[in-house]
């Protein structure tokens, strides 16, 4: 296994989600199933000389969610057989043993992330509630508990990020087609945590502002000073807010986006003007705060102007279309789609949709280089000092 | 005149394939650890889009239904004489017997009014690339009436033959 493993430079079978750890040394991957993978980098972005050294078998559904937190060290991974992890590296097993994490959900869990410090985590979930959890010493163990007794969102929870300078409001884009952010303040944790335009926040379970979308809600981003909110959605919005104001209720009015090109799943902040969201469109875009708003401003790969060489057919199929093209001689007459008519494929880095983005050099303030998967496995990097 | 209207169908299904096909893998929310193609249980609204009809006339249609997870096209094909509805009722079966083999041919059509459908799951577009279903689909549109076209003159012809031969054997003349 090992050695077919190093031959390619992807991850087969596929890529749901990844994490890397504080020094990008070592980097968890979730390979579309219920197992999570752990590979040594060797220091080197080439998956063919990555060096797999464990497999964490906990889960019994597919990995949803991956978070390795670089002041902890923790790896946080959530999965949709309604069960959440936080590993730790032992002293006296080698590489990654479970904790025991307690979070009520009924149904799935889909997204999960740490807050600036790693003391608290928090999880979006297929029955439509934010569970935060944080560690509790009485126990022994991770309990989370959900934002509220009334269910928080009306479908799945597809996105979660706590506000990065205190910690204590929790952002959640759910299907039903809204964005909340939500208080989550919990004191002997967040006492210290007093930064930013939610400093001062000490209620849990409140809900400070509600935006009403069009369609799904797919990922939600604060700025690194936690001014500066956005959401993606997917009838191809982007919205942009200013929170400053937010923990008074001052509800803004969302700076509405329109973009060419098909939804987003994943976004972040470069810094106060910057900004990139990458999905089904298979490259990273970006956008950037210009005196009349936000804007459009370019493609990470320019690969998605050009037309792939190679024209793309229904290959795949051939054995299946000997229906279609049953002799030689009817080859020549067979069907075939007119140039303007068919789909072509564009030259892109990723072959299919983007799926995960993480940080690879720099940390969440000022992130250097950005890395995406796709579902079959490739992992790119993305060089942001030019930006 | 027909070959441009034939064109901006398969663009328009084109278009509507390449905005609806944005699957994710998906968990149901009704049901714990279980993940199922929304569109085919239709049991939560909350996931589904609203589904679009393309037609080019009154028989030849594209329903598409999407969902988040899922994406269901059922094609219906012209039919206006009994033959065609013979052809394509065998054609129906020859396809549903072989279904596997296409992996997103659904076995039976979804709606009654409509002949071939299609389900592409999240795990579909793990293995082919977006560009190659779509192409697949639209290719299965022109290749079908096409191949029904040539059935149905087949089979004109060989019944001509048959009642040239059966006349011959009437009159008593050497063939």
């Amino acid at each position: 296994m090992q050695s077919s493993q190093a031959q390619v430079n992807r991850i087969l079978p596929g890529i749901s989600s990844f994490a890397w750890n504080r020094d990008c040394s070592k980097i968890a991957i979730c390979p579309t199933n219920q197992e999570i993978w752990i590979f040594k980098t060797n220091s080197t972005a080439d998956i063919s000389k990555w060096e797999r050294i464990q497999v964490l078998r906990e889960h019994l559904n597919p990995v949803s969610s991956l978070d390795w937190h670089p002041l902890t060290n923790l790896l946080l991974s959530s999965s949709t057989d309604r069960g959440v992890i936080v590993w730790e590296e032992s002293k006296d097993v080698q590489g990654l043993k479970p904790q025991l994490a307690v979070v009520k959900e009924t149904k799935a869990n889909i997204d999960a992330a740490w807050n600036h410090k790693g003391t608290k985590f928090c999880v979006g979930a297929a029955s439509g509630n934010v569970f935060i959890g944080s560690f509790s010493e009485a126990n022994n163990f991770w309990v989370g508990r959900a934002t509220g007794k009334k269910v928080l969102h009306k479908s799945s929870v597809v996105s979660v990020r706590f506000d990065p300078q205190s910690g204590r409001v929790v952002a959640s884009g759910s299907t039903d087609g809204t964005c909340q952010i939500t208080t989550c303040f919990i004191s002997g944790i967040d006492d210290s945590n007093n930064q930013g335009p939610f400093g001062s926040i000490n209620t849990f379970g409140e809900t400070l502002i509600k935006f009403q979308a069009q369609g799904w809600v797919n990922t939600v981003s604060f700025s690194s000073d936690a001014n500066i909110f956005a959401y993606a959605t997917h009838d191809c919005e982007l919205n942009f807010i200013d929170v400053s104001k937010a923990a008074q209720k001052v509800k803004e009015k969302p700076e509405k986006v329109l973009y060419k090109g098909n939804p987003f799943l994943n976004c972040l902040f470069v810094n106060e003007t910057t900004f990139i969201a990458c999905g089904f469109d298979k490259v990273p875009f970006v956008f950037k705060k210009t005196a009349s708003g936000w804007q459009f401003s370019k493609y990470l790969d320019d690969g998605i102007n050009k037309v792939k060489e190679q024209q793309i057919t229904s290959g795949s199929f051939d054995n299946a279309q000997a229906f279609f093209k049953r002799s030689e001689t009817e080859r020549a007459s067979g069907v075939k789609l007119d140039d303007d008519v068919s789909i072509r494929e564009m030259a892109t880095k990723h072959q299919n949709y983007i799926n995960c983005l993480k940080i690879y050099a720099g940390n969440a303030a000022k992130p250097q280089v950005i890395s995406t998967s796709d579902i079959n496995g490739f992992i790119n990097y993305w060089d942001l000092q030019s930006l | 005149m027909a070959q441009q209207t034939l064109a901006n169908y398969l663009k328009t299904i084109r278009d509507t394939l390449d905005a609806t096909l944005n699957l994710r893998f998906f968990p149901s929310e009704l049901v714990e650890r279980q993940t199922h193609p929304e569109i085919e249980f239709q049991d939560n609204a909350k996931l589904l889009m609203k589904p679009l009809i393309i037609s080019k006339s009154d028989q030849e249609k594209c329903l598409v239904e999407a969902s988040i997870n899922s994406v269901r096209v059922s094609i219906a094909i012209k039919k206006n004489q009994d033959i065609e509805v013979l052809l394509t009722h065998m054609l129906e079966r020859f396809l549903a017997l072989r279904a596997d083999k296409f992996y997103i041919m659904r076995k039976k059509p979804a709606h009654e009014n409509y002949d071939f459908s299609f389900l592409i799951t999240d795990e579909h577009l793990m293995k082919f690339k977006k560009e190659e279903l779509i192409n697949f689909i639209l290719e299965f549109i022109q290749g079908i009436d096409k191949e029904i076209n040539d059935m149905k003159l087949a089979i004109i012809n060989q019944t001509r033959i048959a009642a040239a031969f059966f006349t011959n054997a009437l009159a008593n003349n050497p063939i």
